[in-house]
């Protein structure tokens, strides 16, 4: 049942979610963005995105569901900017994964170059498969039918398999 | 790519997440920019143009001699509510990617013809404008004629390529990626047939 939140509930809720499901929103920006800096912005972004879809959200869908969606929509349809913007604010974060050089950063910029060489909605589904989402989950998300997500799949397999060869 | 290298992407993926979690990414900071904006960037774009084409309808209609540009300016206003109205109803909460993507190819779509349609009015107006002033200076004052002709060729000119450079050679990565999604799935579709 839908309950009446205050705005500090709300804001607690909200910022709860957040703070559980950074990773996700994180994994997505940083899978669709060509640097820190517009990984900065499209994470911002999506944030605002979130907190505005918050009352439509509560009781409707899973949550994970619910921020796989916001998070993919919001990279979609991302103006990418042409001027730097000095509204950002920068992610309290201590590494770069576009620039550091260490071991584990390396196969993690391996996985990036991987998944940035297919199409926009190979690269959500390939995601989704690889954080273990079942084909309807997939299906919900993307808006396929469950069937069609599970044929992408194996497309999306032969195409990596014909990329590595190359 | 066999069963070991999607594995080994799996394996990435979870080091990924091993190194986002000792990262505390969002602070107080960004829960306050978030909350205290109500519209997404797309959403703000549209809701300037929507002041902007207000402010000028309401002067092109208390500026009677420039009332030729009152339909244009109104055209515009409507054209960009009805658009603002697409992109929020198309929550992208409730929505999965690929229908939000088609809702926001219309809007996108709408919004290109109401901005070719302004740019080429205003591109004719001009034109149409230095022709008056030449026929209306031929042949009593030829220099004049010919400065103020000129000025509006060249304006119009340089308004055609930029329109050109911006709207027709350089497709906006949104649209690529939108396109691209369509397209992909149209193809899929095609094929289940």
């Amino acid at each position: 049942m839908q309950t009446i939140l205050t705005m500090r509930e709300k804001e607690k809720a909200f910022s709860e979610i957040v703070k559980r499901y950074k990773n996700t929103v994180f994994t997505v920006c940083y899978l669709f963005s060509k640097d820190q800096e517009e990984a900065n912005d499209l994470f911002q972004e999506t944030l605002i995105n979130l907190w505005q879809g918050f009352d439509l959200f509560q009781g409707k869908c899973d949550v994970k569901t619910w921020i796989w969606r916001v998070s993919f929509n919001t990279c979609l349809t991302f103006e990418r900017k042409k001027k730097r913007s000095v509204e950002t604010v920068p992610l309290n974060m201590e590494i770069n994964l576009f620039t550091d050089t260490d071991d584990d950063t390396r196969q993690i910029q391996q996985l990036y170059h991987r998944i940035n060489r297919l199409g926009v909605v190979d690269r959500a589904i390939i995601l989704l498969w690889l954080e273990n989402m079942s084909y309807e989950e997939i299906g919900q998300i993307i808006g396929i039918s469950t069937k069609n997500a599970s044929v992408k799949l194996v497309r999306i397999k032969e195409q990596l398999k014909k990329m590595s060869n190359d | 790519m066999e069963n070991n290298e999607l594995e080994e992407m799996r394996a990435q993926l979870a080091t990924l997440n091993e190194k986002l979690e000792s990262e505390s990414i969002v602070d107080r900071k960004h829960f306050s920019e978030a909350t205290k904006k109500h519209v997404s960037e797309l959403q703000r774009k549209l809701i300037g143009r929507i002041i902007m084409f207000t402010l000028l309808t309401a002067y092109f209609y208390w500026k009677l001699e420039l009332g030729i540009f009152l339909l244009w300016s109104l055209g515009l206003l409507i054209t960009s509510i009805y658009v603002y109205l697409i992109v929020r109803k198309g929550d992208s909460v409730s929505m999965p990617v690929t229908e939000y993507a088609r809702r926001i190819r219309k809007a996108r779509k709408i919004y290109k013809i109401a901005n070719m349609t302004m740019w080429i009015l205003t591109i004719l107006l001009i034109l149409a404008w230095g022709t008056y002033v030449f026929i209306l200076n031929w042949p009593s004052n030829i220099a004049e004629a010919f400065a103020v002709f000129f000025v509006c060729s060249l304006i119009a000119f340089i308004m055609g390529i930029s329109y050109y450079i911006n709207n027709v050679c350089v497709s906006s990565y949104v649209e690529l990626m939108i396109e691209d999604i369509l397209i992909d799935l149209d193809k899929d579709y095609q094929d289940a047939e």
